[in-house]
């Protein structure tokens, strides 16, 4: 094979033929087994030269997901009608104030028993004081990709729960972090966390085989299409 | 607190399509999902929507940097592979890596389009964002560049290899075009192109992250 075509190659594997060329190219190392490994081996490079681009990069659209299962034409993966959307997320939003109210009482009723002590208690304290109760479970969440955990959760006998964060990164103001919890085969939402969480209580019933925290639109969604930042799943 | 189960209508959220992955973590490896995809099984692609989508929009993003272009890029890389998915072979590396320089190469022919007005605002903010010379718009790429990895291994390149590879990878241009803003002959440029390339395989673990 000719340096030429060897350079074409290389420049091939990097899309820096324009068209005309890059047809040329395709053709000789479709022919050439000694050009199809020398365009492998440069693709492997080039994959890794793909590794140097920014990871800061804006938030995918939440509904880029459904428009891909859209434009492919899937049948069993519904995508969530609009007007159905906007309904369920008002519903989840009248459970979550009920939710905050309740949540408010126990939070009250703790602090007063923590006040007995001459303190004046923090939701930190609360969360610990919850920690050492016969029952309780402390679980971590964990950054899915690395591993490292981002938040642990205080799981209480009774339900009452507090989720604190281990570093997760302050968000904008027109982000928040939401919670789920994963209940047998349900994903239910447990409520926002706001766009820079510390301590956040909330309760869960059932038996709850997972704990995922999501970055949201402020006020959060109703179903999420977004990774999740910390996650915890109970072993199979 | 009242709860309320939210994933109604069978849809799959990330969430969940992670917890089942993680119940059942050998459901899918990339010869597996393949073999899924030309099933034409539904959950094959939209695992691999969970594992790659964000690499895919990040490369994306990173040689357009707009969001909607990258998202547009996104969707046609994940419907392509639906489509199909014989492209690609396991064999040769990674899906991650499939997927992610279809979207790079997507990218660039959206780019490098004369007929969209749009992507000659992205070539002019491209061109703004960095001096024409050539040396500062070396230094800019590098500058952006995230792998700490990759940038020392460009770094170990004589700098008649970097600038082209630099220039065509990461602003997408092409290799006349690099000859064009550095000033030498076109064929030197592609010539430089592969010499550089074969030095970054000896210089970054290429084996062990394509196949990973």
């Amino acid at each position: 094979m000719s340096d030429e075509v060897e350079d074409s190659v290389a420049a091939h594997a990097l899309h820096a033929l324009p068209p005309d060329e890059a047809l040329m190219a395709e053709t000789a190392i479709h022919v050439d087994p000694r050009l199809q490994a020398e365009y492998e081996a440069h693709r492997r490079v080039a994959t890794k030269l793909a590794t140097g681009f920014p990871e800061v990069v804006p938030l995918m659209s939440p509904a880029l997901w459904n428009r891909i299962s859209r434009s492919a034409g899937l049948q069993g993966i519904a995508v969530v009608p609009v007007d159905e959307e906007r309904a369920s997320r008002s519903r989840w939003s009248i459970s979550l104030v009920a939710g905050v109210a309740a949540l408010l009482i126990v939070f009250a009723l703790s602090v007063a028993l923590l006040s007995q002590s001459g303190t004046t208690p923090t939701l930190g304290d609360v969360a610990t004081a919850a920690a050492a109760q016969p029952g309780a479970v402390t679980v971590a969440l964990q950054d899915p990709g690395s591993a490292q955990t981002m938040m642990s959760a205080v799981v209480s006998a009774h339900g009452e729960s507090y989720l604190i964060s281990e570093g997760l990164p302050a968000l904008p103001a027109d982000r928040t972090y939401q919670l789920w919890v994963i209940v047998d085969d349900r994903i239910i939402s447990a409520g926002v966390l706001g766009s820079a969480p510390t301590v956040n209580p909330f309760r869960v019933e059932g038996d709850i085989v997972g704990l995922a925290v999501t970055e949201e639109i402020a006020g959060g969604v109703a179903i999420s299409e977004n990774d999740p930042v910390a996650l915890w799943l109970a072993e199979a | 607190m009242s709860l309320k189960a939210t994933n109604t209508n069978g849809f799959q959220s990330p969430v969940e399509l992670e917890s089942q992955r993680r119940r059942n973590p050998e459901s899918f490896d990339d010869a597996a999902m393949r073999e899924a995809l030309l099933e034409q099984r539904e959950d094959a692609l939209s695992e691999a929507y969970l594992r790659h989508g964000r690499q895919v929009f990040r490369v994306a993003y990173g040689v357009l940097r707009r969001t909607e272009l990258a998202e547009d890029v996104t969707q046609e890389v994940f419907v392509r592979l639906w489509q199909r998915p014989e492209r690609f072979d396991p064999t040769r590396g990674g899906l991650g890596g499939f997927l992610q320089l279809d979207a790079h190469g997507r990218s660039i022919d959206l780019l490098r389009s004369e007929q969209s007005r749009i992507n000659r605002e992205i070539k002019e903010q491209h061109l703004s964002s960095a001096s024409t010379s050539p040396i500062s718009i070396e230094e800019e790429v590098m500058k952006r560049i995230s792998s700490e990895e990759v940038r020392d291994a460009l770094g170990q390149l004589r700098p008649e290899e970097r600038s082209p590879i630099a220039m065509a990878f990461f602003l997408g241009h092409s290799y006349r075009s690099v000859a064009e803003i550095l000033g030498v002959p076109e064929g030197t440029v592609k010539s430089r192109i592969r010499t550089g390339m074969a030095r970054l395989r000896e210089l970054l673990d290429t084996e062990v992250m394509a196949f990973a």
